[in-house]
């Protein structure tokens, strides 16, 4: 009786655990895939996000208000994206080798701000309280249902909505057709009188602020605090899950699940104390992203003009 | 008379203008990390003068900063293989890891040999663990066409736990309170020269320069593997097989990430330590950039960053600039030199109107 009551705990808070997970990935992929769809690669999402985490976190420490620090959050990321619209925009430059230049720069700025700002000594860690979760009333009452689904945080909800709005802008909206006309055939966008350009820097800074949000959701969320290096390779795995998502909302949703599942699952067989070394279970789930990018490998919806710089004449 | 600018693309980019973007991005660069140090709120003359004599100042100060810059010798021509082929070696970090990890591995097991055994023993060990790990990304790229970028950086974070593992347990003696193997056996050193921490593998990376820059010149493997970097579709009407090029150039360019490894262990540390690489394969990718894909403009510029890592000791005791501003430098000079090299490939031309 008691094991069963706990394996049906431990699931309960696998699940949970699992949204809760998903959530900075989910963000910052929803925000990579429709930058990809208008045609651009762009690498430098893991450091942006670093640049969010911080922005954010420094913002809710010094305001008290945790909203505020996501929204400077997002407006970081769109920032630095802007950044990145420079060099892919208006200098044409090979995409992959701007997102790592923008990735750099971001991160190494993080890494020099957060010292900056709060010193190297480490006698006192600065915390902010996390945000609290959000039940939905009379639906977080459903037994396990509500607890799992509707039990959780504001943030975590808004990225499942961005989802939905993401599929819907792109799939029954004008503006939509467009962006997905940009990624497949600029020279068509362009002959109709739309700005090329105008339409990659808008989804630069849309994308931006989308790692931002998912970045900021660590310390804001998750941990309450902020390490270096806090998104420890989550900006890599948004890249690795649109590619397995084929570079659709709902397939990109799934991929974002199935690693927030791993992640959630390492840190649960860690919580009940397996005797197994901790650190090759946080190894598990990037492993298991290279298994699904190989599963994943063909992807038949990319878009087909993505990655190439589109010049006018 | 009426005229107009209009911008045009150059049909040819001549090395003194690329030198040029250089040079100005390494002055646009330290003009714009100087908001960092008045960030800081230190005086940026007295900041640079610091970093400037720590760096260069002295033969002492020489030297040290010729230690810093030997791994990024290493990784800087890592990402010159991987470049000139148009493959993205994201990996090069954990590459260089693997390297570190086969040297402490042999020097554990096998101190027993002599000296001049082991010194050969430890590069070829480092040079197969990195080939090995770049071997993962490079047969899934040729075979299945699984993006390279992706798989080399995912497998940087396997190798960084999996190294942590090994420091909080396996190979951590256990009086040790920090994460660290032992202390190695003197039978396992590579030698020092000039009486400071200047290692052997200073000079290795130099010799690995000078080899790679006769194999891209002057050998037929150097010339496939340009061509496929340059125009793969050319390159597959020639007859070259692009897999198999692919292939070789990143288990090249892992391999030599890996003897980097290497040397920081065998001809610096003596032991494997948390944190042995400072993000030197992410340096790699600023040093090969500003060396023009050069393996002698790597080694300048791998000194260049040396003295700048080294120079930043002396900085922060000086005005207490915080070491980490290295790490920025680094982004805001990756990001001129980018936008430097690419504007140099446009010109203005004046055109006259008929009217």
């Amino acid at each position: 009786m008691l094991s069963e009551f706990l394996n049906a705990a431990f699931l309960v808070a696998l699940v949970a655990a699992t949204f809760r997970m998903v959530t900075p990935i989910l963000f910052t992929a929803i925000g990579l895939l429709v930058v990809n769809r208008g045609g651009i690669v762009d690498l430098s999402t893991e450091g942006v996000m670093l640049m969010g985490a911080l922005a954010g976190f420094t913002a809710a420490y010094y305001s008290g208000s945790l909203w505020l620090g996501v929204l400077v959050g997002a407006l970081t990321g769109g920032a630095i994206s802007l950044l990145t619209a420079f060099l892919v925009v208006i200098l044409k430059m090979n995409q992959s080798v701007s997102g790592i230049a923008i990735n750099m720069l971001a991160a190494g700025l993080s890494f020099y701000l957060f010292r900056l700002i709060y010193g190297s000594s480490g006698e006192t860690v600065p915390t902010v309280s996390t945000f609290d979760p959000l039940p939905i009333p009379l639906l977080s009452e459903i037994p396990v249902i509500g607890k799992v689904f509707f039990s959780q945080y504001a943030l975590t909800y808004l990225a499942f909505i961005m989802v939905v709005l993401v599929w819907a802008f792109l799939y029954k909206t004008k503006s939509g057709l467009v962006i997905r006309c940009t990624g497949d055939n600029p020279r068509t966008v362009d002959t109709k009188g739309i700005s090329v350009n105008l339409v990659h820097t808008a989804l630069l800074v849309f994308g931006g602020m989308m790692y931002g949000i998912g970045g900021a959701f660590l310390p804001l969320v998750a941990t309450g605090l902020y390490v270096p290096g806090i998104s420890a390779g989550r900006g890599w795995i948004a890249i690795a899950i649109v590619i397995f998502g084929n570079f659709r909302p709902f397939r990109v949703m799934f991929g974002a699940l199935l690693f927030g599942f791993l992640d959630a699952l390492q840190l649960q067989i860690q919580g009940i104390g397996i005797d197994f070394p901790y650190q090759l279970l946080i190894a598990l789930p990037y492993v298991l992203t290279i298994i699904v990018l190989i599963i994943g490998g063909k992807s038949s919806g990319k878009p087909l003009h993505l990655g190439i710089p589109y010049h006018r004449e | 008379m009426k005229y107009q600018f209009v911008v045009e693309r150059r049909q040819q980019v001549s090395l003194w203008l690329n030198l040029l973007a250089v040079a100005a991005a390494l002055i646009v660069g330290l003009l714009i990390s100087a908001v960092l140090i008045r960030g800081a709120g230190a005086n940026v003359l007295e900041s640079y003068k610091a970093l400037l004599e720590g760096a260069f100042g002295s033969k002492e100060a020489i030297l040290e900063s010729l230690v810093q810059a030997t791994p990024l010798i290493f990784t800087g021509l890592a990402m010159v293989v991987a470049f000139r082929s148009k493959v993205i070696n994201l990996g090069v970090e954990g590459q260089f890891l693997m390297g570190t990890m086969a040297a402490a591995w042999i020097s554990m097991n096998f101190s027993y040999l002599p000296n001049l055994v082991l010194i050969p023993l430890l590069a070829l060990g480092g040079m197969i663990a990195g080939a090995a790990l770049g071997f993962i990304p490079a047969i899934l790229k040729a075979r299945l066409e699984v993006n390279e970028v992706i798989s080399t950086v995912l497998l940087n974070y396997v190798v960084l736990y999996f190294l942590s593992y090994l420091l909080s347990g396996p190979w951590k003696p256990p009086y040790e309170w920090l994460m660290q193997t032992i202390r190695f056996e003197e039978s396992t050193y590579w030698p020092n020269f000039f009486e400071s921490r200047l290692h052997l593998g200073f000079f290795i990376g130099l010799v690995a320069a000078g080899f790679l820059l006769y194999l891209l010149q002057r050998t037929p493997f150097g010339f496939e593997l340009r061509s496929v970097g340059e125009n793969p579709v050319a390159a597959r009407y020639k007859g070259i097989k692009i897999e198999r090029i692919i292939i070789l150039a990143l288990l090249l360019s892992a391999a030599l990430a890996g003897l980097g490894g290497v040397g920081e262990v065998s001809g610096l540390h003596h032991r494997l330590i948390t944190g042995i690489s400072k993000g030197y394969g992410w340096t790699g990718i600023l040093i090969a950039l500003l060396g023009q894909l050069n393996p002698i403009g790597v080694v300048l510029a791998a000194i260049f960053f040396g003295g700048l890592i080294n120079g930043s000791v002396a900085m922060k005791i000086h005005t207490g600039v915080p070491i980490a501003v290295v790490e920025s430098i680094q982004g805001i000079l990756m990001f001129v030199l980018l936008s430097a090299q690419t504007m140099v490939h446009f010109k203005l031309r004046r055109i006259e109107d008929a009217e």
